[in-house]
């Protein structure tokens, strides 16, 4: 499904510096696996997610999902592919404060030149409840714990019917037992609904069986399961 | 919002209760004078004092506001309060007692205007608080846990 | 749902940098408005005046142009005199078609005898006028009686049965004409056998009589034949008649004039300060967004908008902003100029009237739209900076 071909990914800094958080990484991640990065802080996990998900242009090396090459692809092309291929949980609140949570979960079907489809509010309000926030509609993020803003990010990631679920550190400002209730979720969903899902974290204790294990440091894969 | 409404409500009737001090033609030395060579105050200064009652219900309702009224009710009542004065304090330069004859009075030139400006201020300002009062939410329990 | 509703949800978070935005866009509005409905207003009003009073050239006493100008613009009552002879002198000067004579006086200050106080009475004959003709002939054809007069636009009854006091004598209200803007609105006009009858009753009735000096007018009105050159004919009157100044229709109120282009100019001044400074700190607020909101926007391109979707958003965000603060700033100056619009007209010293309501829904559409350009312009680089971020990038720490 996705594949990295020898991926390098250079930050330029201030005053002429530069980091390189990604060096020469392959990899592939099949139809319907659930793969763990796992690696500490700065080892480059989170570069090789964004770089998977087309989020930032590898400075050497190649990224193609289902075979497409992402960068190859017009900014509009590529939109729609995030759009519809990929869900994304962030590590931080990504919630637009200034909408409900049933607002935040219709937001990814508005970009369409069409704008929202006439069935979105509906398919909203089936995540939510999915996720068990079905109660939580009119609520604002401000109005809501943490664990349930992520759930609201999680149903607003499954929105369009993806293929493929990216996850950021989802659970880092969660506490501990809210951090099992989101990964059970993310279980859940990767059993029922086929998904692919990619989770980047640095615990390996949410590492369990049937997973797929990543280890990276220093910008390169150090171990694979 | 209810306060940033509340102030302006304060703030206008300030200026409905102060401004004809200095803007009748009373202040500008002008008295009118009857048969029997008795000077009198104007209908400006009159009109100038009437607006005292305007300002003062209209003051309470933005004060209730600016210092955090909590109930809707409340909030709203005040806001009815403030149209209500309002519309008083620019019926009364208008219609009710009125200014003087000539267009070049100080009480025409100047208080006219002013107490027409801050009544037309008062009653949409106190509609917006009709329409932005909500009772006030009890505050969240922090979204991330340590 | 869609990107218009997106952008004001996010307007009404209520943020500083929205209000400042909205506030910017009011003020240049505003300003723009009140300036165009000024200038616009009073350039209207001293051309419908010289129009009213229907004349070619107005013959005054020599020094009393200054006096007679404030008199027909602001309302501010005129006392100068010259002999009746004139009136006869200037009819047999060939070239003038009509002349009419008129009385300029006042009514008293602050006393019980006037309804109101210092007011500016014009009278005519009725024989030879043609001021008030053209409305006579149309409202009243019968002419004013005896003790009747009528007003400019502002003038109103005090007393009962549409009376006004004047100097101790019930005078009845039978008229306004239509408004000018100046101070021909704020004056009474009636026949010279009323302003004789005032004056014999006033030493009885009113605080100080009212003086009409014997054998004298204040100014006489000529309308010259048609194709004329006035200016040849001016400069025969001021060379034929001695003491008297004649006062072209097309240089009546030249003072007004001179003062509404250097009003003009400074408005230009203000404006082209105010417009950049707008747009500068509005560009400013905008790039200063692009750090605030890099996280918020990153996280939009990472749900799949497009970098036309985002920098379209943006756009939305200011226009709407845009809308709202000229829509009150444009509120605002119509207000300011229809409330205070009498104070203005004595501090700048010129005349002012209202435009029709076409006129103003056109100047108010202009003004709205200029405000929205303003902030569309402003807002444009920075909306297409942002959406051109790496969206990795855009949301890291």
């Amino acid at each position: 499904m996705i594949r990295l071909q020898d991926v390098t990914k250079v930050y330029p800094l201030a005053k002429g510096h530069s980091v390189t958080a990604v060096r020469g990484v392959s990899v592939e991640i099949g139809a319907g696996e659930f793969a763990v990065i796992v690696g500490r802080s700065g080892s480059g996990k989170t570069t090789l997610l964004n770089l998977a998900a087309g989020l930032t242009r590898p400075t050497a090396g190649r990224v193609t999902l289902d075979g497409v090459d992402l960068w190859k692809l017009s900014d509009q092309e590529q939109s729609y592919t995030r759009n519809r291929k990929i869900g994304f949980v962030f590590q931080f609140p990504s919630l637009l404060p200034t909408l409900t949570a049933h607002e935040n979960v219709i937001l990814p079907t508005i970009f369409g030149r069409n704008g929202a489809e006439p069935d979105a509010r509906d398919r909203a309000a089936a995540m939510l409840e999915r996720v068990g926030l079905g109660d939580k509609l009119s609520s604002y993020p401000r109005q809501l714990s943490g664990g349930q803003q992520q759930r609201v990010v999680i149903a607003r990631s499954l929105i369009n019917n993806p293929e493929l679920l990216m996850a950021d550190e989802p659970t880092s400002n969660l506490d501990e037992r809210t951090e099992g209730e989101i990964v059970g979720l993310f279980r859940e969903l990767h059993s029922s609904l086929g998904l692919t899902v990619v989770l980047v974290t640095h615990t390996r204790q949410l590492i369990q069986p049937g997973m797929r294990s990543i280890e990276m440091a220093e910008g390169r894969i150090v171990e694979a399961g | 919002m209810s306060k940033v409404l509340g102030a302006v409500m304060v703030v206008a009737a300030l200026v409905l209760a102060i401004a004809p001090v200095f803007t009748d033609c009373q202040s500008d030395g002008k008295w009118l004078t009857t048969a029997n060579g008795k000077q009198v105050s104007m209908k400006c200064h009159w009109t100038g004092i009437a607006e005292i009652a305007a300002a003062i219900p209209l003051a309470i309702g933005g004060l209730y506001a600016l210092l955090g009224g909590r109930r809707k009710e409340t909030t709203r009542l005040a806001a009815i309060v403030g149209v209500a004065s309002g519309a008083v304090a620019i019926l009364l330069p208008t219609f009710l007692i009125g200014t003087c004859g000539s267009a070049t009075m100080t009480c025409n030139l100047l208080m006219r205007p002013i107490l027409l400006s801050a009544g037309i201020v008062a009653i949409v300002a106190s509609t917006a608080l009709f329409f932005v009062a909500r009772d006030q939410e009890m505050p969240v329990a922090p979204a991330a846990a340590a | 749902m869609n990107l218009l509703r997106l952008a004001w949800k996010n307007i009404s978070g209520n943020s500083l940098r929205s209000w400042v935005v909205a506030l910017c866009a009011l003020v240049v509005a505003a300003f723009a408005l009140f300036s165009t409905l000024l200038l616009r207003g009073a350039a209207a009003s001293l051309e419908l005046a010289a129009d009213r009073l229907g004349a070619d050239i107005i013959v005054v006493p020599e020094g009393a142009q200054t006096e007679m100008e404030g008199a027909l613009l602001m309302g501010v009552p005129a006392h100068f005199w010259m002999p009746e002879e004139n009136v006869a002198k200037l009819a047999a000067i060939p070239g003038v078609e009509a002349v009419t004579p008129q009385v300029y006086l006042a009514t008293l200050i602050g006393a019980s005898c006037c309804s109101v106080s210092e007011m500016f009475m014009i009278a005519y004959d009725p024989a030879t006028d043609f001021t008030v003709r053209p409305w006579l002939e149309a409202r009243l054809p019968a002419g004013l009686a005896l003790g009747e007069v009528i007003g400019g636009d502002y003038i109103s009854a005090t007393e009962e049965d549409n009376g006004i006091l004047v100097y101790g004598a019930l005078v009845t209200l039978r008229g306004n004409l239509e408004p000018t803007g100046t101070g021909l609105d704020q004056s009474l006009f009636f026949t010279l056998e009323t302003a004789h009858e005032l004056a014999r009753v006033s030493e009885i009735a009113a605080e100080e009589p009212l003086v009409i000096p014997p054998g004298q007018v204040s100014a006489v009105l000529l309308k010259t034949k048609p194709g004329l050159d006035t200016e040849a004919l001016a400069v025969e009157i001021y060379r034929t008649v001695p003491g008297v100044y004649p006062i072209q229709s097309a240089n009546l109120f030249q003072s007004s004039r001179t003062q509404l282009k250097s009003l003009l100019n400074t408005v230009v001044i203000i404006m082209a300060l105010i417009w950049p400074l707008a747009i500068l700190l509005i560009g400013m607020i905008y790039l200063m967004a692009a750090n605030e909101r890099r996280r918020e926007l990153g996280v939009l391109r990472a749900l799949g908008a497009t970098r036309r979707f985002v920098c379209e958003s943006l756009l939305a965000e200011a226009s709407l902003l845009a809308f709202c603060g000229a829509s009150v700033g444009v509120f605002i100056a119509v207000l300011a100029i229809y409330l205070f619009r009498r104070l203005i007209m004595v501090s700048l010293g010129v005349p002012f009237l209202l435009p029709s309501a076409g006129s103003l829904a056109l100047q108010i559409g202009i003004g709205v739209l200029l405000s929205m350009l303003s902030v569309f312009l402003a807002a444009l680089f920075p909306a297409l900076k942002i959406s051109r971020q790496d969206p990795a990038i855009a949301m890291r720490e």
